[in-house]
């Protein structure tokens, strides 16, 4: 949108810059922050968006208009029954049917699946979730939805990187039908058809009734992913199925599963006990167990969602270290070891990247995590790796002479790490996906790598547009994945989700005949409040999801 | 009530002592955090040091309003703030149960007011089982439970299920919506008035209720013919839709006191120069830091106690104004006594 380019000028500490359209034009008006903005303002209407660009020196007052609406908004509402994402192709008619709990029934046609099954019984709650009080005749009745997998895979067990999950979904004479080529699509034409069927507002019978209609979807893009932070915030397990509950109702489709940090390592390993019964915030209460990793991983199974989990090494790593000791490197100052330098390192920095006890212990770890989790994907992290630490250890330093790498070139030993760790991840017959720092600090990764863009500007002003991000790394020849502008963590008053909407992930500079395969990626909150984070999700999950999970 | 206690733990012997039952509450909240475990100490083993304490409020009214209008929030989610509350040493729930968009309230003489003007009539609904739920549990934590049926502005849900009840506005968009206020010129509002407040004094066994009062917009008012009519008779003038507002305030005020109740208000009237009743504590919550048109809190302080009436401070709380980071500096920073005025009756 064209106000965005608007946003790069320079605005001085005591000024205000308006920007709005008038007469179809973009109009900018600059004032001293003394002067009173709402007299001096445009042509204001409520169809358009005035935009005011200011500095704030922290910390930040918002300034918020009295919050007593008693006008109604001019909008047009989307009619009931509108499904949520918009699918690519929708027609609904006025012919209406009505569906009575008591005789409606998903029809599998003889195709037994585990997946179906458990989603028929789903969906069926979901629908009828309120007790029909009385009944009108006036409707015919629907009362089975044909379900039909048509392709060979046919009752796949996991939900993967390769599937297919577009579908058709036929209302229809009486008669319903949603035909998938994989089970994925029956799945998200399950959600659609959920979402169709409605209750009058006024109605308090409580009739449920759907429209004839046709649809005909499929997503945009093959990865729709949301991350979740379990570390800085232990979140229960309970929190974590709400959020898959979420994820389901807007087809997502990833999992990423941020699970572990600096800050607690709540993953009890099979094999390192120790690294959360010394690292999670506490030893039984903080903890995700074998049990628990396996419940989610079923759960978003069923719902046709991947669980990646990430573990974010060779920096981010500083719970590793309390249970397992050497681990990390010795931060040295004034001589000794273990020196924490404020603004600097911390006694511990990113795992020790020249011993092989270190990659011993990630072949054994990896070597855990792949079997724990069946997605053959797993999230390497290597993001903000700092070479503070690693410069102040002699060991390290003796190492770079013997290779022959300068001071400011501590980027080869990150690509070092890197490699030898990516090695032990191919070698577990695993794929993997990493932060974009390693290509920002010119590491050559394997063109199996998988990419996620996560700076842009309007994180921090330092950062590149996310643009360059998703450029750099296609020109490479590698997959890309987008969250850059989804940092839905940072929270803000009032209705934030335009910025989120409006960002489009194939807005960048592609290479000409480039197949772009592109993903996206959000970040949750990491602030944990229950119902606060549910009614986050559930508006800003939702306007995400019309973006990219259909037609622009 | 008075919430002072003395607290010593000596020699393995503890004693509380409160003049009152509130001060009992409030030592033992503080006792139960002076007992601790051990970081590392996976054995659990609870501490505590010989300690003496002597404590007291500085504020009387220490309250937190809850918005369950906007957003319904379940009985489970208002027993949470309750509990909470409690371990601050909050004393005052202030309900902002109903509002413009929503009236969960299930009245007993009003059922339709419900049935119509909630979000859903049975699932999202307070009943009067709920509401004692609520009260209960308040009780037993020292906390008083205030009730704000914020009048006449913010009433559109009331519309729903009382016709008549408000304003018609002759409509104007980008001014008013097609109901305003409640309308001011007939008795029928008074009388339903009485009826409703008579219900909510018996059901909320405190002293107090808050009447809201807040952000009255004179618009629609001035749209209906009646009420034009009505100004006329009384020989005001189209600016002095303060006085409309007075009347209204000061009858509904009458009511209230025949109830034998107290009310707190929000300094709106005071604002537009309404004359109020000697006996009316006022909520200030105007703040520049909200928008900037509104005044400093501390001229609003001073103007109600210059008045001497009591006051309430919220203006520099407003929790809902979510950010990102860490925020709570600018909450902690903000002093209710710090305003010009020898009369400090906050």
């Amino acid at each position: 949108v064209e106000y965005i380019r608007l946003i790069k000028h320079k605005v001085r500490d005591d000024e205000v810059i308006q920007i709005c359209m008038e007469d179809n034009n973009w109009i900018e008006r600059r004032f001293s922050l003394l002067e009173d903005l709402m007299d001096n303002a445009c042509k204001y209407t409520s169809d358009v968006l005035v935009l005011f660009v200011f500095n704030f020196p922290a910390p930040i007052y918002g300034i918020i208009l009295p919050i007593a609406p008693r006008l109604p908004y001019n909008i047009t509402e989307a009619p009931l029954g509108t499904p949520w994402p918009l699918p690519q192709l929708l027609d609904v008619t006025d012919e209406l049917f009505v569906l009575r709990q008591s005789k409606f029934r998903f029809d599998d046609g003889g195709f037994k699946c585990d997946i179906l099954e458990e989603a028929f019984t789903r969906y069926k709650d979901v629908i009828f979730d309120e007790p029909e009080l009385a009944v009108h005749v006036e409707y015919p009745l629907l009362k089975e939805l044909k379900v039909e997998v048509t392709g060979e895979k046919g009752c796949e067990k996991y939900p993967n990187s390769d599937m297919t999950e577009s579908y058709e979904l036929v209302i229809a004479d009486g008669e319903a039908s949603l035909m998938a080529l994989e089970i994925w699509g029956a799945l998200r034409g399950l959600e659609t058809f959920s979402q169709m069927v409605y209750q009058l507002d006024d109605d308090n019978d409580g009739e449920y009734y759907i429209n004839a209609s046709y649809v005909t979807d499929f997503p945009r893009f093959g990865y729709r992913g949301f991350m979740l932070d379990t570390c800085r915030h232990y979140m229960p397990l309970d929190t974590i199925l709400k959020h898959l509950d979420a994820m389901a109702y807007n087809k997502f489709n990833v999992f990423h599963w941020h699970i572990v940090d600096d800050q607690a390592f709540p993953y009890q390993s099979i094999k390192f006990p120790a690294m959360s019964e010394k690292g999670a915030y506490h030893p039984v209460n903080k903890i995700y167990t074998q049990d628990d990793v396996a419940f989610v991983v079923e759960y978003a199974r069923l719902r046709g969602i991947r669980v990646i989990p990430e573990f974010d090494t060779p920096g981010h790593t500083y719970s590793w270290g309390k249970g397992i000791p050497n681990l990390l490197t010795e931060c040295w100052a004034n001589g000794k070891p273990r020196q924490i330098v404020y603004d600097k390192h911390a006694d511990f920095g990113p795992i020790h990247p020249i011993v092989n006890s270190s990659y011993e212990f990630l072949e054994d770890l990896f070597g855990e995590i792949v079997n724990v989790f069946p997605d053959r994907f797993v999230h390497l992290g290597a993001d903000e790796v700092s070479y503070a630490c690693w410069e102040s250890n002699p060991d390290v330093q003796l190492f770079m002479e013997q290779r022959g790498w300068s001071d400011s070139e501590y980027n080869k030993l990150e690509e070092y790490y890197q490699n030898r760790l990516f090695d032990i991840i191919i070698g577990l017959g695993s794929r993997f996906i990493i932060w974009q720092d390693p290509i920002d600090n010119n590491v050559t990764v394997s063109n199996m790598t998988v990419v996620e863009v996560w700076k842009d500007t309007s994180l921090w002003y330092k950062l590149p547009p996310y643009r360059d991000g998703l450029e750099k790394v296609t020109k490479l020849g590698l997959k890309a994945v987008l969250s850059a502008c989804f940092y839905l963590n940072y929270i803000d008053y009032g209705p934030d989700w335009e910025r989120f909407y409006l960002c489009e992930p194939t807005d960048f500079n592609a290479i000409q005949g480039e197949q772009i395969t592109q993903f996206f990626k959000m970040k949750s909150p990491t602030y944990h409040q229950n119902h606060a984070i549910e009614a986050l999700l559930a508006e800003k999950d939702e306007f995400v999801a019309t973006r990219t999970g259909s037609g622009k | 009530m008075t919430e002072s206690y003395e607290l010593v733990i000596a020699d393995g012997e503890a004693s509380l002592m409160a003049l009152e039952i509130w001060g009992a509450l409030r030592g033992l909240e503080t006792f139960s955090q002076m007992v601790y475990q051990l970081d590392d100490d996976n054995d659990g083993e609870y501490y505590i040091n010989a300690s003496y304490v002597t404590d007291f409020p500085r504020f009387g009214y220490r309250g937190f309003m809850l918005d369950t209008c906007r957003h319904y929030m379940p009985l489970d989610t208002i027993l949470k703030h309750l509990d909470a509350m409690a371990y601050n040493k909050f004393n005052v729930f202030h309900w902002h149960i109903v509002d413009d968009q929503a009236f969960p309230y299930q009245s007993i003489k009003f059922p339709a007011m419900s049935e119509k003007g909630a979000y859903h009539p049975v699932n999202k609904i307070y009943t009067q089982d709920d509401v004692a739920f609520v009260v209960e549990y308040a009780r037993l934590r020292g906390i008083r439970v205030i009730p704000e049926f914020d009048t006449p502005g913010h009433t559109y849900s009331w519309g729903k299920g009382i016709p008549n009840l408000l304003t018609e506005c002759w409509i104007v968009y980008d001014k008013h919506a097609d109901f305003g206020p409640i309308h001011p010129i007939v008795n029928s509002s008074y009388e339903f008035l009485e009826d409703l407040f008579g219900e909510i004094v018996n059901v909320f066994p405190d002293r107090f209720v808050h009447l809201g009062a807040d952000e009255v917009s004179y618009a629609c008012w001035e749209s209906n013919p009646d009420v034009q009519l009505f100004m006329e008779q009384r020989g005001w003038s189209d600016s002095e839709y303060n006085k409309l507002e007075e009347y209204y305030q000061n009858r509904l005020f009458d009511i209230i006191i025949g109830l034998g109740s107290r009310f707190i208000i929000w300094q709106d009237p005071i604002d537009n120069n309404v004359t109020v009743s000697n006996m009316t504590v006022v909520e200030v919550w105007k703040d520049t830091s909200l928008w900037y048109k509104l005044p400093p809190y501390r001229d609003g302080l001073e103007k109600v106690t210059k008045l001497g009436l009591k006051a309430v401070l919220s203006a520099c709380f407003y929790l809902n104004y979510i950010d990102y980071g860490p925020d709570w500096e600018r909450f902690y920073l903000c002093e209710p006594t710090d305003f010009n005025g020898k009369n400090r009756n906050i």
